[in-house]
């Protein structure tokens, strides 16, 4: 159980997936400057990411690997993300029009997110038992909520401030990342 | 509808390099942008990596773009990236095992690297198989020349010096190492990004300046004209 | 043929054709893969202790009795004998999960003494620059003659690298497991 807290506490903190391992910027990048857009995205993420890893996990060890088929994970991996986005984007909509109001324009994207295949590959990198691949995949998708939706407040506010002409946008975006990413390196010693 | 200019080979490559360039303008590709440029080998070896990729799958997918139906053109382009990206992962892990293991987990991640599924829709889909090829070198080269860029400037700055094959390119006692850190990743870019955007900003102001100049020019020429022609209708009327 | 259909028969042989590829691919790389692999494990061994000086490896070890009990990290243990049939050191092939992935690595201690005698990594994907560093010679040198009992790894000059330096602290603590519980240590 400790070593499940442990690894909770990592993959949401320490090597959080955006300002640590560089997994799911160009969405971070596209889609935090605003809070509504970015709340949506970040919770759409959560599900797709928790679900995609799971999903994917099964299928490597249950089809996969007793087929003899591991050479084809990269691409197994990727067709489940795409399927899931879709099937996902196809539920969503079917109970609830009003969350798919919010999220769904977003869902489509979530396919070439990096984060989203970069935590299926990891579980499967790591070795990872089926509880760990989901409280890996559930903190991890966690961080990346917490960290976009924290950075979404930071560049509303940031539009109030002279910001020279050139650096408004994305350039100051990256610098206030690296501050934030700054902070967060000092988590490392917590553990 | 207009019909589409066509490139010139040697258009098509500048257009990835500069105009285009999918690092520094398009801000396209972060992940490993951000992710593997601590050392200068590191930036090198993944932008011609993604450049291997996408000139295969331009290739490929210019060849079967009339074959494909539409509505399920999306998965097969996918399914074509996954498959070249994995048959790269062999080769690197056979042959250039260094390599392979100082990319990581951003290798496999080729396959969802935006740069490459937006070409294929966006150009591959419609054009030649010869017209692609080029716009996949000038991509791939402009994506490589922006990790470049960043690397070296991460590790020279970052560690004091740059390691290219076993030479020691520059040697210097400056060292902040913080640039090799992830913070340092973003800053750097952050920097790049903002200096490039404040010269196009400047040359975009000059111009309107200039244009500015022009129209009041040609305005006050204008109204002078009319005026003279004014007082021509009314000397006309009196006389 | 209607749509569907004629979706489905294209799917199909897209997907047949792709699985063959891959699958030719896989077959040409993967023996080189393997074979690489039993490569670089020899040649770091023979380094530090290569036959022409006079050790040659214990192909007589009963299948691995140091690993009866199965330990997760610890993949194999070469006994290394010195021209006299002696046992001169044991190396232990160990896996950890590192920074980007996992870190392989060969440990030889002197069962006599307790002593580390040569660490390799020889196989890692940790950031360059970064976690890189604790795989190169500079810091190595510093676990050289550390007793495998209390083994103590410093912070890097400059970068942090926080995980990789936990990474190795438990590669250690998998080894020294291990050397209690087998009671490995040899008097004389």
């Amino acid at each position: 159980m400790g070593d499940l807290l442990t690894l909770a506490f990592t993959s949401f903190l320490v090597q959080n997936i955006i300002l640590s391992q560089f997994l799911g910027i160009c969405s971070f990048l596209g889609v935090s400057n605003k809070r509504s857009k970015a709340l949506g995205m970040g919770l759409a993420v959560f599900f797709v990411i928790t679900l995609s890893g799971i999903v994917t996990w099964l299928i490597y060890y249950k089809i996969l690997e007793p087929g003899g088929l591991t050479f084809m994970r990269t691409i197994v991996f990727i067709l489940v993300v795409a399927a899931m986005v879709q099937i996902l984007e196809m539920a969503i909509k079917k109970f609830s029009p009003l969350l798919y109001g919010s999220l769904g324009v977003y869902l489509p994207l979530i396919t070439t997110n990096c984060a989203v295949l970069g935590v299926a590959l990891l579980n499967i990198q790591n070795n990872f038992t089926l509880t760990e691949t989901i409280v890996f995949s559930a903190f991890t998708s966690l961080g990346y909520t917490a960290v976009i939706i924290v950075f979404s407040y930071i560049r509303e506010q940031m539009l109030k401030a002279p910001i020279p002409e050139g650096f408004k946008g994305i350039p100051s975006g990256l610098i206030a990342a690296s501050i934030m990413a700054l902070l967060f390196k000092g988590f490392v010693g917590l553990i | 509808m207009a019909k589409k200019k066509r490139l010139t080979p040697k258009q098509n490559v500048i257009k990835g390099l500069i105009k285009e360039n999918p690092t520094f303008v398009l801000i396209l590709g972060m992940c490993p942008t951000l992710g593997v440029t601590t050392s200068l080998e590191n930036g090198l070896g993944m932008g011609l990596s993604v450049l291997f990729v996408l000139i295969l799958t331009n290739i490929s997918i210019s060849l079967i773009r009339n074959i494909v139906p539409n509505e399920i053109r999306i998965p097969v382009y996918i399914v074509v990236i996954a498959l070249v990206v994995t048959m790269l992962e062999w080769i690197l892990q056979a042959k250039f095992i260094t390599l392979y293991n100082s990319l990581g987990i951003f290798l496999p991640l080729i396959v969802v690297n935006c740069i490459i599924l937006g070409r294929a829709e966006a150009y591959a889909s419609d054009n030649t198989v010869f017209d692609s090829i080029f716009d996949a070198i000038g991509m791939g080269l402009g994506f490589t020349l922006g990790l470049s860029t960043l690397s070296f400037v991460r590790e020279l700055l970052g560690t004091g010096s740059v390691q290219l094959l076993g030479f020691t390119l520059f040697d210097s006692n400056v060292a902040a190492t913080f640039l090799v850190q992830p913070a340092g990743a973003f800053l750097t870019l952050g920097l790049i990004v903002g200096i490039i955007n404040t010269i196009k900003v400047d040359k975009a102001k000059k111009k309107k300046a200039i244009l500015d100049i022009k129209i009041a020019a040609a305005l006050k020429i204008k109204a002078a004209k009319a005026a003279a022609a004014l007082q021509a209708k009314e000397e006309l009327a009196n006389g | 043929m209607s749509k569907t259909l004629y979706f489905a028969v294209f799917l199909s042989a897209t997907a047949m054709i792709v699985t063959a590829i891959a699958y030719a691919g896989y077959t040409w790389a993967e023996p080189i893969i393997a074979q690489n692999r039993i490569n670089t494990i020899e040649e770091n061994i023979g380094v530090f202790f290569s036959e022409e000086d006079g050790y040659s490896r214990n192909d007589d070890q009963l299948e691995n009795s140091y690993l009866e009990k199965n330990y997760k990290a610890i993949s194999e243990i070469y006994e290394v004998l010195d021209g006299d049939g002696e046992i001169y050191v044991l190396i232990y092939n160990v896996t950890v999960q590192g920074r980007n992935g996992m870190i392989d690595a060969l440990v030889a201690v002197d069962p006599y003494i307790d002593k580390v005698v040569a660490v390799s990594y020889y196989s890692h994907t940790e950031t360059p620059n970064i976690g890189e560093i604790y795989t190169r010679d500079e810091e190595i040198i510093k676990l050289i003659g550390q007793s495998i009992l209390d083994i103590t790894i410093d912070d890097l000059v400059g970068a942090s690298a926080g995980t990789t330096k936990a990474a190795i602290i438990t590669m250690f603590d998998e080894i020294l497991n291990h050397y209690n519980a087998e009671e490995v240590h040899i008097d004389g």
